[in-house]
């Protein structure tokens, strides 16, 4: 049976088969007459095989097992024509060597058809899979690549682009073709899809060839690449070897575009960025004025220092040592005022997160230095215990702070029925070798039977005017560190925040 | 009226402030001005100080770390240290001022100080102490002279500066009219009285004029 799906070939190859039964039906009379006729004493019927052969040759295992089957009636009808009538001796002898000769030829020949219809299913699925894969999909000759890796392991990028151009892309389906801007596969094929590199693919391209030559397969890399018509895209290339390609004259090549979920995520981080900026500011609105107080109070300091200076040079013996330490602490309160000035500059601005090594101690300093005031008019102290030795953790600054003041403003918040004497609050940090955990505990009215996770739910809230979105804001802040956040109850009284961040130094590699 | 002399600045200004350093400052200007000083970070310090020995006022920050100015200042008040108290605020508001002033605060004024306000208050205060403290000291003497009296004297000069006359006196305490006059002789000798106006204005100032009589509801 001829598969229909089969190319256009098929017309010719009809003809062709038609002449081959010919032949062999021919050749298969030929050989009875041989065997009925000539006095030969040889195994003429041996010769039916080549009968089978060729009609083997058209790929039906029906046409040949039938042919087998008409070559031993023949085989046994030429036998017994010329040799019916003699006792069972030497003709006979030959006659079961044909037969089985011609049994076993019939049996290989339809087994080796099975076999080649098996590899053609297989080779047109492949080739199905190929075309209607809705990724771009390619298959390429990098055997310039392995060449230079064989001989230097670790070429440099000018060789990498002479062996990228020199690869070959021997098959490409239309998404592969569409991924680069043109109407279909075949306009990729026998090219190098190097062209299409941005600035530092070369660099990607590196990665997969060593990844190979590590014997990684498949290998993933993210790529740059520009268009025909001159866009950006960008795309997860996924490079695997085959089992019979050794050389890396044929490697298959996938690729997600990924350009509109990379686009999709810098907005999202866009978004929680811009977020997380209107809290803060929203956050130095509640302590407004105590920041105020904070700026006023040198500023009165300052005043009143140079109002009291001239004073002390105006007095009938003016007093110089008076004179200098009002100008020196007019110095001192002046700093002072920029300080916290400078402090809540960089808490406003907006600008995007900058990871970068920092130190939980220090940041913890500069927090606790802004709310001072706040907390002294709430009559809370803080009671900090950090190690001196805590390692740092990679992590925005300016972030961090933000959760840092959050936190602590909740917890001087949490303990506004707290008698007075009792409001604390107790900061600890330990590290556990990955991670940088840090405890801020107050002595409040606690969870009051809550699950802790209701906290971190957008718009809870249990103060009257507040917005419910800062400690949702603070977790996703830490979770984009790689940090987390947990609320829990104490059982003496009161609740802990806990966060953590990994150190800086445990990250290996730089960060995606 | 007596009142202390204020020509040359003199006296011993506390200061009550939670920030070290405007404490600090408000110091320097004060001693640069001839006061002495006394600095305080919260009222607790202030009141566990030996009271200051000449006239005096406080100099008291509305918002302290944990307390309240205004609180402490009416506290203040009912103690023994008691001392006219001038308000400072780094951002006052009208219902504060008002409470400050209500409760007797001599002014209340914002940080930083305008130096004539600042010296004005501090004067009028320094005044108001001083008369306070001369009058505190009248009352004592006549406290202490009043103290002299025997119990029958008292209840002679309780009944005679409601107006009464001696014999009516004397009906009310059943004596003779003649005790009543030498016992009222002896009041106006111990009390230093010169006459009677000046005795019934002492009774008042002691507050032990019987108020249960007058002269026609006997």
């Amino acid at each position: 049976m001829r598969q229909a799906s089969r190319r256009d070939q098929d017309r010719p190859t009809a003809g062709r088969n038609l002449l081959y039964s010919g032949a062999a039906l021919c050749l298969a009379l030929g050989i009875f007459a041989l065997d009925v006729m000539s006095p030969l004493q040889g195994a003429v019927a041996v010769l039916y095989t080549i009968v089978v052969v060729i009609l083997a040759r058209q790929g039906s295992r029906l046409l040949v097992l039938v042919a087998c089957g008409v070559c031993v009636c023949l085989a046994i009808s030429g036998y017994v024509i010329s040799h019916g009538n003699d006792p069972l001796a030497g003709p006979t002898m030959r006659l079961a060597v044909s037969l089985v000769a011609i049994v076993l030829t019939g049996l290989l020949s339809a087994s080796q058809i099975s076999a080649a219809r098996a590899r053609r299913g297989a080779d047109a699925r492949y080739a199905t899979i190929f075309d209607a894969a809705g990724f771009p999909i390619w298959e390429t000759d990098w055997s310039p690549a392995y060449r230079l890796l064989q001989h230097d392991p670790v070429p440099g990028m000018e060789a990498v682009r002479q062996a990228a151009a020199g690869a070959r892309v021997r098959n490409a389906n239309l998404q592969a073709g569409r991924l680069f801007g043109y109407d279909s596969g075949a306009a990729l094929i026998g090219q190098s899809v190097s062209m299409h590199f941005a600035a530092g693919a070369e660099a990607a391209q590196a990665a997969l060839y060593r990844g190979l030559r590590a014997g990684l397969s498949p290998v993933e890399v993210e790529a740059q690449f520009v268009t025909r018509a001159g866009e950006t895209v960008e795309a997860v290339l996924r490079a695997s070897l085959p089992p019979d390609s050794r050389d890396w004259s044929r490697v298959l090549v996938t690729a997600i575009d990924v350009t509109e979920r990379n686009r999709a995520q810098r907005r999202l981080a866009q978004s929680h960025a811009e977020l997380a900026h209107i809290s803060r500011v929203t956050t130095l609105g509640e302590i407004a004025a105590s920041i105020a107080h904070e700026v006023n109070q040198p500023l009165a300091a300052v005043i009143t220092y140079a109002k009291s200076g001239r004073r002390w040079l105006a007095r009938e013996a003016p007093d110089a040592a008076e004179v200098r330490d009002c100008l020196d602490q007019i110095a001192h309160n002046g700093s002072r005022a920029a300080g916290v000035i400078a402090g809540i500059r960089g808490l406003a601005r907006k600008s995007d997160p900058q990871p970068a090594p920092i130190s939980l101690e220090d940041v913890f300093a500069e927090t606790s230095a802004m709310l001072a005031p706040e907390m002294r008019a709430t009559g809370t102290t803080v009671r900090a215990s950090l190690p001196r030795d805590l390692p740092r953790v990679l992590a925005d600054r300016v972030q961090i702070q933000q959760v840092m003041m959050n936190l602590l403003l909740n917890a001087s918040q949490a303990m506004a029925a707290t008698p007075l004497g009792q409001r604390r609050i107790d900061v600890s940090a330990f590290t556990d070798g990955h991670f940088v955990e840090m405890v801020i505990r107050d002595h409040g009215g606690g969870l009051g039977g809550r699950d802790p996770e209701a906290l971190f739910r957008p718009f809870f809230t249990t103060k009257p005017e507040g917005m419910g979105m800062g400690l949702t804001i603070c977790r996703s802040i830490l979770e984009q560190h790689g940090g987390t956040l947990v609320a829990e109850a104490v059982p003496q009284g009161g609740l802990a925040m806990r966060f953590r961040l990994p150190e800086s130094d445990s990250r290996e590699g730089p960060t995606p | 009226m007596k009142t202390a002399p204020s020509e040359a600045p003199q006296g011993c200004i506390s200061v009550i402030d939670d920030d070290p350093e405007l404490c600090r400052s408000i110091g320097s200007l004060l001693r640069a001005m001839g006061y002495e000083v006394r600095l305080f970070g919260c009222t607790r310090d202030f009141l566990a100080a030996p009271p200051p020995g000449p006239t005096g006022c406080l100099l008291l920050d509305i918002r302290l770390s944990g307390e309240n100015g205004l609180d402490f200042q009416e506290e203040l008040n009912a103690l023994p240290e008691a001392m006219p108290v001038i308000l400072m605020t780094g951002h006052g508001d009208i219902p504060m001022t008002v409470r400050g002033m209500r409760a007797g605060a001599i002014d209340v004024l914002p940080k930083p100080f305008d130096e004539d306000q600042l010296l004005e208050a501090i004067s009028a205060a320094l005044e108001a102490d001083a008369e306070l403290r001369a009058q505190a000291a009248l009352l004592a003497g006549l406290q202490r002279r009043y103290d002299q009296l025997t119990p029958r004297e008292r209840q002679v000069m309780a009944l005679v500066v409601t107006g009464l006359m001696n014999k009516q006196v004397a009906a009310h305490l059943e004596l003779s009219e003649i005790t009543v006059k030498i016992h009222r002789g002896n009041v106006m000798r111990k009390m230093a009285a010169q006459s009677l106006a000046d005795l019934v204005r002492m009774a008042e100032q002691l507050g032990v004029r019987d108020a249960t009589i007058s002269r026609y509801s006997i």
